[in-house]
C-alpha cells in the first residue's frame, strides 16, 4: 500500500511537468520565426489559397486554441498531420524513433556494464596502478568527441580490421538479430562512451568511499573477507547512487545518440528531426520532441522510483 | 620522560600467565622512508586475561592508531614499523591479511566509536548479525543463526530481539546500535574486546548504561577490555589499568588508583586536573580561589583575579533575553519530494528569561532541542509561536533592516570552530569583515585594530591575522570563533556546545578564557551544552530542556535539590566521578 500510493505520488508529480513540456514544445513550434506554408507553397499558390491552406492547417486560430487542438491532437490524430509528409506525425516518427530506442538501450547497457566494470577495478584498486591506468584511460576518453571517435571506431573496426558493418542498419527485422547486433556495436560505444566514463568515475569514489566507512571496519573487525564486503556491503551501498547516475545519463547519451544516428548513418528519429527543422515541419518536430520529452520523463519516474526502492529509509 | 622505565615486564616474568595482550616496542608509521612520520613510537603494554586496561590520551595521541593496529586495521598509508603484538602468545606483527582475519572477531572483538554508522544502513541488523555469525561459526544454518543472534541480543539488554534483528539501523537509537555492536564484537566471546571511545557519540545516561554493558560482558565471557577512552570519568568508571599516552608515546602507566590520584607524570596530572567536575567550583570558592579548571583547591591563587561568587554577582539583574512560550515545528515531505508531509515539534513551549551579566546554561541530550532553541533565540530562525525579546527589541517579530540592526548586539559561537570558520579568508579578515560590515569601524583599518585587540583578548598574538584555519589547532580555531564573536562588542554571546569538540585540556583553557571574558568584558552567556559537570562549572543558572520541553530550570546551587525533575537527576546520576581517592569501581 505504501509503495503503491508512493509511486501514485511520484507519478502526479509528473503532470505538471508534462504540462509545461507540452507548453513549452508548442510555443517553440509557434514562435520560431519562418512559415512553413509560405515556404513551401509561396511560389504555387496565391496568397488566398495559402491563407485556407493555413485555415486548414488551424494556424489561424488564437494560441491557445491552437495548444488545445494540438493537445488534443496528440491523443487522437497521432500528433496531427505531417505538413511536408501528409501523414500523422506519429506514424512518420514510430519505426525511427523504435530505430533510436533501440540505439539508447544499447548504449545504456554498454555504458552501465563497462561503467561500473571500469570503476570497481579503479576503486578496489585505489591508488594502485590498476586504479591509475583506468584513471588515465577514463581522462583521455572524457575528452573524445563522439564524432570523431565513432569516425575512428569505424576506421579501425570497420574498414581495417573488417570485424563489424560500417553503417547501413536499414530495418531491425531484415537480417536477424545477429546482424543487428554486429550492427549495433560501434555506434552503441560511441553513443556510451562519455556517460560510461562519468559512471566509471561514480563508481570509483563510490567504492573508495563506502571502503572508507564505519560499517566496513565493523566487518572487517570481524574477519569478513575483502570480496564478501565488496560484493555484498559495497555494491549495496554505492547502488542508489549508481542508478541514479544511469538515470540521469541516459539523457546525456540519448542526445549523444542522436548525433551518433548521423556518424553511423542509422535511421533514427535524430536524423528526421534534424530534416524536419530543415522542412520547417512543425507538427514533426513537436512530435519529435514530444517522444524525447517523454522519454526523458520516464526515464525519470523510473530512475527515482528505483533509488527510493533501495533506499531502506523510505520503506514501511 | 623515555618509555623504558615503564615497558612492560618481558621473558623473566614466565610464571604470569600468559597475558591476553602483550605489545612491546610498537612503532606506526604513516607513510614510508624520510617522510615518513612516526603516530605511535615505540610503546609497550600488556593485559591480563579479564583485566580491563584504559589507554588515555587526547586527539592525535596514538591511541586510536595502536588499538588498529593489533587487527591489521591501520589505514592504507599506515604500517606497523616494529616492535611486536603477541595475543595470548601469538604474534600478529607480520602476519598476512588472510592470517590476521583468522583472528578478527574470532580472538579479539572490536567496538568502534560512532554506532549511527558502525552497520550497515541497508541491511537489516538480523542480517548483519547472521553474516558475523556465519564467518565465525561456518556451516550454521539459518534457523541457528538467528537464534545465536537473538540469544546474543538479550546478553546485551534488547529484551524485543525479534523487532530489533528485522529493523534497520537507522530505526535505531544510537544507544541501542552500540548494544548490538558490543553484541556482534563479543558473540564469538573473543579474548580481547577493544572498544575504541564507545561512549563518545553518546548522551550521557546512555554512556553510563553502555560502559556498565561493557563490564558485565567482560565479565560473563572472561574478556580482556582494551578501552580507547580521552575521558578520565570513563577510565575511572571501568579500568582496572590505565596508560596515558601522548604524541605517539606512553607516559605513564599503572593502577587506575594511583595514576587518577597520584599520578607521577605531569602531562597526566594537567589532563585529569582540566576535567570539570561536579562541586569543583564550589571546592574553589571554599578555597577562596578563583574558579578557573587547571586550578586545584588548596593551591595559590593566580594573582589579580577574584573569586566570584557562585550566587551570581549579580541576582537581581534586568532580564537581557526573555522567550515567552517559544514554539518551533519543523515540516518535512511534501509536493515535490514524493514524501508526505509529517512535521515534528522540536522546542514546546519554552518560556524563560537570561539576566543581564549571568551565564545562563541550557543542557539536554541529543534532539532535546537545545540547539533549535539558540537559534530561535538570535533569530536565525523564525519562531513557529511566541516571542523572543531581546533588550527591548520584539526578535522573534523583527525581519530584514531591523533585524540586522539587532544582530551585533548578541554573538554567537558554535561546536564545530573548523566549519563556522571560512577555509579560504585568513582569520583576521574574517574578524574585521562583520565589524565593517555592521559598521563598528569606520575603515578597515579601524577593523584591523579592533581585530588585533580581540586576537589579544582571547589570548592569541598579532601574529596569527594573517593565518588560515588549517594552520590552527582546534583550540586556536575555538579562540578565532570567539573572538570573532567579541569583535562586534555584543552584550551577549550564544554558546552552542562551545567546548564539545575539543580534547579536555583545550576544553579548560576554552572555558577559563571564556569566564576571564566575561569578567573583563561584564558579558552575559547562554551557554549550551550536554555535559553537566562543564554548565556546572560555567554556568549560574541551568535549564535543561527534554524533548523540546524545558522541565528544569534551577541555580547552579541548588543542583542537588530534591526538587530537580527526574530528567535532571537523570544527568546527575550519568556523571562519571574521577575518583581520586583510589576507592572502587561501582558494583
Amino acid at each position: 500500500m505504501g509503495t503503491l500510493k508512493h509511486i501514485g505520488w511520484r507519478l502526479a508529480n509528473i503532470l505538471p511537468v508534462l504540462l509545461i513540456v507540452s507548453v513549452l514544445t508548442f510555443l517553440i513550434g509557434r514562435l520560431t520565426p519562418g512559415d512553413p506554408i509560405q515556404g513551401q507553397f509561396a511560389r504555387t499558390f496565391s496568397p488566398e489559397q495559402i491563407e485556407a491552406i493555413r485555415d486548414s492547417y488551424g494556424l489561424n486560430l488564437p494560441l491557445w486554441q491552437q495548444y488545445l487542438k494540438w493537445v488534443a491532437d496528440l491523443f487522437v490524430a497521432g500528433g496531427g498531420n505531417s505538413i511536408v509528409q501528409d501523414a500523422p506525425v506519429f506514424d512518420v516518427l514510430w519505426p525511427n524513433f523504435l530505430n533510436t530506442i533501440v540505439l539508447t538501450v544499447a548504449g545504456v547497457l554498454i555504458c552501465a556494464v563497462v561503467g561500473i566494470t571500469i570503476g570497481t577495478i579503479a576503486g578496489a584498486n585505489h591508488r594502485r596502478a590498476a586504479d591509475r591506468f583506468s584513471m588515465l584511460f577514463v581522462q583521455v576518453g572524457s575528452n573524445l568527441s563522439v564524432y570523431w571517435f565513432g569516425l575512428i571506431l569505424i576506421w579501425v573496426f570497420a574498414l581495417q580490421l573488417k570485424w563489424l558493418p560500417v553503417s547501413g542498419m536499414q530495418s531491425r527485422n531484415g537480417g536477424g538479430f545477429g546482424d543487428l547486433l554486429a550492427h549495433l556495436i560501434l555506434p552503441g560505444i560511441s553513443a556510451a562512451l562519455i556517460s560510461m566514463l562519468v559512471l566509471a568515475r561514480f563508481t570509483r569514489i563510490g567504492i573508495v568511499q563506502e571502503s572508507h566507512s564505519d560499517y566496513y571496519k565493523t566487518f572487517q573487525s570481524q574477519g569478513a573477507g575483502r570480496l564478501s564486503l565488496l560484493g555484498k556491503h559495497v555494491g549495496r551501498n554505492i547502488l542508489p547512487p549508481v542508478v541514479n547516475i544511469i538515470g540521469l545519463e541516459i539523457g546525456t547519451l540519448l542526445t549523444g545518440v542522436l548525433f551518433v544516428e548521423s556518424v553511423f548513418n542509422w535511421p533514427g528519429i535524430g536524423t528526421q528531426l534534424l530534416n524536419a527543422v530543415n522542412g520547417k515541419d512543425y507538427p514533426l518536430i513537436q512530435g519529435g520532441v514530444v517522444l524525447i520529452a517523454l522519454v526523458y520523463l520516464v526515464v525519470n519516474l523510473v530512475t527515482d522510483i528505483a533509488v527510493d526502492a533501495l533506499n531502506p529509509r523510505l520503506k514501511r | 620522560m623515555t618509555d623504558l622505565d615503564i615497558a612492560p615486564r618481558r621473558e623473566e616474568s614466565r610464571a604470569l600467565p600468559v597475558p591476553a595482550l602483550e605489545v612491546t616496542d610498537l612503532v606506526v608509521e604513516f607513510g614510508s622512508g624520510e617522510s615518513a612520520t612516526r603516530v605511535v613510537d615505540g610503546i609497550g603494554f600488556s593485559i591480563a586475561p579479564g583485566e580491563s586496561f584504559a589507554l588515555v590520551g587526547e586527539s592525535g595521541s596514538g591511541k586510536s592508531i595502536t588499538a588498529a593496529s593489533i587487527l591489521g586495521l591501520l589505514p592504507d598509508d599506515a604500517r606497523i614499523a616494529g616492535g611486536s603484538i603477541r595475543l595470548g602468545g601469538d604474534e600478529l606483527v607480520g602476519l598476512g591479511s588472510n592470517a590476521l582475519r583468522s583472528y578478527r572477531g574470532a580472538r579479539v572483538g572490536m567496538v568502534f566509536q560512532n554506532p549511527l554508522a558502525s552497520l550497515d544502513p541497508s541491511f537489516k541488523v538480523g542480517n548483519q548479525l547472521r553474516e558475523i555469525i556465519g564467518i565465525h561459526r561456518p556451516g550454521t544454518r539459518r534457523a541457528q543463526q538467528e537464534q545465536i543472534a537473538a540469544e546474543w541480543l538479550g546478553h546485551v539488554g534488547i529484551a524485543d530481539a525479534p523487532r530489533v534483528l528485522a529493523a534497520y539501523p537507522h530505526e535505531l537509537s544510537g544507544g541501542m546500535r552500540q548494544r548490538v555492536m558490543i553484541a556482534i564484537a563479543s558473540l564469538s566471546q573473543p579474548a580481547l574486546l577493544i572498544a575504541d571511545e564507545p561512549t563518545t557519540a553518546l548522551d550521557a545516561v546512555i554512556q553510563k548504561q553502555i560502559l556498565d554493558l561493557l563490564r558485565s560482558v567482560i565479565a560473563e565471557t572472561g574478556s580482556s577490555l582494551l578501552i580507547i577512552t580521552h575521558d578520565f570519568g570513563v577510565v575511572s568508571y571501568v579500568a582496572d589499568r590505565v596508560a596515558v599516552m601522548k604524541q605517539g608515546r606512553l607516559v605513564e602507566q599503572g593502577p587506575r588508583s594511583s595514576v587518577l590520584s597520584a599520578p607521577h607524570d605531569a602531562y597526566t596530572r594537567t589532563l585529569i586536573d582540566a576535567v570539570p567536575e561536579i562541586g569543583t567550583r564550589f571546592a574553589l570558592e571554599r578555597a577562596g580561589q578563583p574558579r578557573r579548571l587547571g586550578v586545584r583547591p588548596g593551591l595559590a591563587a593566580a594573582p589579580g583575579t577574584q573569586p566570584v561568587s557562585a550566587e551570581g554577582h549579580r541576582p537581581a539583574a534586568a532580564p537581557i533575553l526573555t522567550a515567552e512560550r517559544v514554539r518551533k515545528e519543523f515540516v518535512v515531505g511534501g509536493i515535490g519530494t514524493g514524501q508526505s508531509k509529517r512535521s515534528f515539534l522540536a522546542v514546546d513551549e519554552v518560556s524563560l528569561e537570561i539576566r543581564r551579566g549571568e551565564v545562563f546554561g541550557l543542557i539536554g541530550e541529543s534532539g532535546s532541542g537545545k540547539s533549535t532553541f539558540a537559534r530561535l533565540a538570535g533569530g536565525l530562525l523564525p519562531v513557529s509561536s511566541g516571542t523572543v525579546d531581546f533588550g527591548g527589541a520584539p526578535l522573534s517579530t523583527l525581519t530584514g533592516r531591523a533585524l540586522r540592526a539587532v544582530r551585533p548586539r548578541f554573538q554567537y559561537v558554535f561546536q564545530d570552530a573548523t566549519s563556522s570558520l571560512n577555509p579560504r579568508v585568513t582569520v583576521g579578515e574574517q574578524i574585521v569583515r562583520p565589524v565593517v560590515r555592521f559598521g563598528k569601524a569606520r575603515s578597515v583599518r579601524e577593523g584591523r585594530a579592533r581585530a588585533s585587540e580581540v586576537l589579544d583578548l582571547v589570548g592569541l598574538p598579532a601574529a596569527y591575522f594573517d593565518r588560515y584555519p588549517h594552520e590552527l589547532s582546534g583550540g586556536q580555531r575555538q579562540r578565532i570563533g570567539i573572538a570573532r564573536a567579541l569583535a562586534l562588542e555584543p552584550e551577549l554571546l550564544i554558546l552552542d556546545e562551545p567546548t564539545s569538540a575539543l580534547d579536555v585540556s583545550t576544553q579548560a583553557t576554552i572555558l577559563n578564557l571564556l569566564l576571564d571574558l566575561r569578567e573583563r568584558l561584564d558579558l552575559t552567556y547562554l551557554f549550551i551544552g550536554h555535559n553537566l559537570a562543564v554548565i556546572e562549572f560555567v554556568c549560574d543558572r541551568i535549564g535543561v530542556l527534554e524533548a523540546g520541553r524545558l522541565v528544569d530550570v534551577f541555580h547552579a546551587t541548588d543542583l542537588f535539590s530534591p526538587d530537580r525533575s527526574p530528567v535532571t537527576r537523570a544527568l546527575l546520576g550519568a556523571i562519571l566521578p574521577i575518583a581520586l581517592d583510589g576507592g572502587g569501581q561501582a558494583p
